[in-house]
């Protein structure tokens, strides 16, 4: 009986000394992600490692703890449990539409200069690209740093094009009512429906599901929200025909098949879609790797002949914040200085950091159509930041997904989602 | 006292408690008292991120005037009717026939019964790329009929697409519920009957149906209960798409919950549907008039 007094006083004693951080370990600092830990190859979770194995080594008793969720979605909901439970991690990487939601509820902690390695705030801003900390900001003040900043290019298949007579270097479209055009030599057919989509626009993803109507829209100097987010404009003149062009694809044109809810890159290297607006930078490893047969080439982002303003695809990016709740906000915004201090190995996969400088190097100015992709990357409009983004945004997609699949009539389509808007804007 | 208590009312059954004390424990903890809360959240208005801010009865009164809400249980009882009528009689009639000599019996109960064993998520991605624009289904109707359908993206057919997937993954696992239930019936009665002189037709509806009411009262409820919960389903096929035409109840109150961070109306919500499966439940129990429970 003694002895198995002892054994459980023993076990017990153990159990407590297991939840005590070791002398060595005494600062653990959590940094949270999106991205499968288990793919193999250089990838930003590979980097991130070896960054946080630099950090460790230089800040002996500070243990860095990466939890990563499949994908931005799931990660928000991770951290929005987490805040909940008062767990909060220290550091996120998160997306510049997640972000509006952290920073309007205050769980946000400004960027810390000195800690990031910059004289004065001044610096800071100094050092990253004109605008790309705009995604970061609220209310005048800086509460992330840009991780990646992207946007979408315009991807063609050039055997496709050859096989229609068009040439690809020079006849792609630059207009939308060229991608129309174009788009209908490239169509094929099968079993009595598109097996070949002449242009597939992304109409999938959630919030990204109408980044492309977006882009429309910003193209003739409208916005989806006033600027005090009171007000949506989604049936302003601009959305109802940026809608109506792309139900004119699918009912008009016949380029576009909305039915098929694949991701259009796939579609793209499967020989399904000759011309998609989907993928950034990031997009080119995954083509060379996944799909090496096929012969694609990126073009200028298409534009309205009339268009009011010169601007290609929605920008949008993943940048690293602290938390309020952290208690070490120092040193997690110096984990950050080095989590982000690999932008030559980040080219690689296709990740554009928005830091000014590195664009000089080598590694930079050879990556495949460096010079597009900076040159719509400082024309971008960030995607709309809103605290209620998800539910602005699955309006949007209600109207879209009832034109596009049902036929649906823009403007009584857009005046009801405008209605709907303004009621959530107004909460 | 509190000994006391237990001496007096539960004096043979005492042990008995120690024993399910365990799952009564995790029973409260994890399902009665995150009930509790869901309550006390329902009269909030909460997004997660700042303090719940206190609101009565606000969300009680939405429940009445809310069009999404209204889009969202016409979605949950056309999917709810739609994979539980069809069912209770499939699964029926597949157990009746499985309840007698057949050739390959085994083998047929064992390719019924496989998609039970299958995942949610498994099943999905299966019938994605069978309801693909290009895929099975539309090559099939295509040479045979010479038409093809928008099977997940069309807003009339999309529900049905999913209700099919239901029945299939389904249908295994009730038509074992009334195997159960019949092969527990005596078969004197039955023999008795058929010399009687009573048809088969009869003796299913004066013998098997009225002693298979347990068993038909318990496929009923539980495959009532899950059919309102369903959600994955919705969530991988068609994120309650096209439109909201799939959106169904447990989907909003997620959306509403994580995406929109109005968990007061989320929680909300969660009790209507928890009202909703309450009264059914009870209401088919008193139909059948059962005391099985």
């Amino acid at each position: 009986m003694k002895r198995m007094r002892f054994t459980i006083l023993c076990v017990i004693a153990l159990m407590v000394l297991a939840t005590l951080p070791t002398a060595a370990n005494d600062i653990v600092l959590q940094y949270w992600r999106h991205g499968d830990p288990n793919v193999e190859g250089v990838n930003q979770i590979s980097l991130d490692l070896d960054a946080i194995k630099r950090f460790e080594a230089d800040h002996p008793g500070v243990k860095v703890e990466l939890v990563t969720a499949p994908d931005s979605p799931k990660l928000m909901e991770k951290v929005l449990t987490a805040v909940v439970g008062g767990m909060a991690p220290d550091v996120v990487n998160i997306t510049s539409s997640d972000f509006i939601t952290l920073a309007d509820s205050g769980v946000l902690s400004p960027v810390d200069p000195f800690a990031l390695g910059y004289g004065s705030m001044g610096d800071l801003k100094e050092a990253f690209l004109p605008g790309s900390l705009d995604g970061y900001s609220y209310h005048g003040k800086v509460y992330g740093i840009p991780f990646e900043l992207s946007a979408y290019g315009f991807w063609i298949n050039r055997d496709h094009f050859r096989e229609a007579g068009i040439d690809p270097e020079t006849n792609y479209p630059k207009t939308w009512s060229e991608v129309a055009a174009v788009g209908q030599k490239l169509t094929r057919q099968q079993i009595g429906r598109i097996s070949r989509q002449g242009y597939c626009p992304l109409t999938m993803y959630g919030i990204w599901g109408t980044v492309g109507w977006q882009a429309m829209i910003n193209q003739m100097g409208s916005s989806i929200l006033s600027e005090d987010q009171t007000e949506s404009y989604i049936n302003s003149p601009a959305a109802v025909r940026g809608l109506q062009m792309r139900k004119d694809f699918v009912y008009k044109y016949k380029i576009s098949d909305p039915a098929v809810k694949i991701d259009p890159l796939e579609l793209f290297g499967t020989d399904q879609a000759s011309m998609i607006d989907y993928g950034g930078s990031w997009a080119i490893p995954i083509l060379d790797r996944d799909y090496p047969d096929v012969d694609y080439t990126l073009v200028p982002y298409p534009r309205w002949a009339d268009a009011k303003v010169d601007t290609g695809a929605i920008t949008y990016g993943y940048g690293k914040v602290v938390f309020t709740s952290s208690k070490h906000k120092e040193l997690s915004w110096e984990l950050v200085k080095y989590l982000h201090s690999q932008p030559q190995e980040l080219i690689k996969l296709g990740i554009f950091q928005p830091v000014k400088g590195w664009f000089d190097t080598p590694e930079a100015q050879s990556f495949p159509y460096f010079d597009y992709w900076m040159q719509e990357l400082g024309k971008g409009t960030y995607h709309i930041q809103s605290a209620r983004i998800n539910e602005i945004s699955n309006i949007m997609m209600k109207a879209q997904d009832e034109v596009l699949l049902n036929n649906g009539d823009v403007q009584a389509e857009l005046d009801k989602a405008k209605a709907e808007m303004d009621k959530v804007l107004s909460r | 006292m509190i000994a006391t208590f237990f001496k007096k009312h539960f004096k043979r059954d005492y042990v008995g408690l120690l024993f399910v004390l365990p799952g009564l424990i995790f029973f409260c903890v994890f399902r009665f008292w995150p009930m509790i809360q869901a309550l006390y959240v329902s009269l909030h208005e909460w997004n997660l991120l700042t303090a719940p801010k206190f609101i009565g009865l606000q969300n009680y009164a939405q429940l009445f005037s809310n069009t999404d809400l209204k889009e969202s249980l016409i979605a949950t009882f056309k999917y709810v009717i739609g994979s539980t009528i069809p069912l209770w009689v499939l699964a029926l009639a597949v157990a009746i026939l499985f309840n007698r000599e057949i050739v390959f019996r085994q083998g047929l109960l064992a390719a019924y019964f496989l998609p039970l064993i299958m995942s949610v998520a498994i099943v999905a991605v299966i019938f994605k790329l069978l309801y693909h624009p290009q895929g099975l289904l539309n090559v099939f109707l295509w040479y045979r009929f010479g038409f093809t359908l928008n099977w997940l993206t069309d807003k009339t057919i999309a529900p049905l697409a999913l209700i099919i997937m239901a029945l299939w993954k389904n249908l295994g696992y009730y038509t074992l519920l009334y195997l159960a239930g019949l092969e527990g019936i005596p078969i004197e009665l039955i023999e008795a009957a058929k010399i009687d002189g009573a048809s088969p037709w009869r003796t299913f509806v004066s013998i098997t149906l009225p002693l298979l009411r347990p068993t038909v009262v318990l496929v009923m409820v539980m495959s009532l209960i899950s059919s309102f919960q369903a959600f994955t389903e919705q969530y991988i096929m068609t994120e309650g798409g096209p439109g909201n035409a799939t959106r169904v109840l447990t989907l909003l109150i997620y959306q509403n919950a994580f995406q929109y961070l109005r968990m007061g109306w989320a929680s909300t919500m969660a009790i209507l549907l928890f009202v909703i499966i309450l009264l059914l439940t009870v209401i088919q129990m008193r139909l059948l008039k059962t005391d099985i429970y």
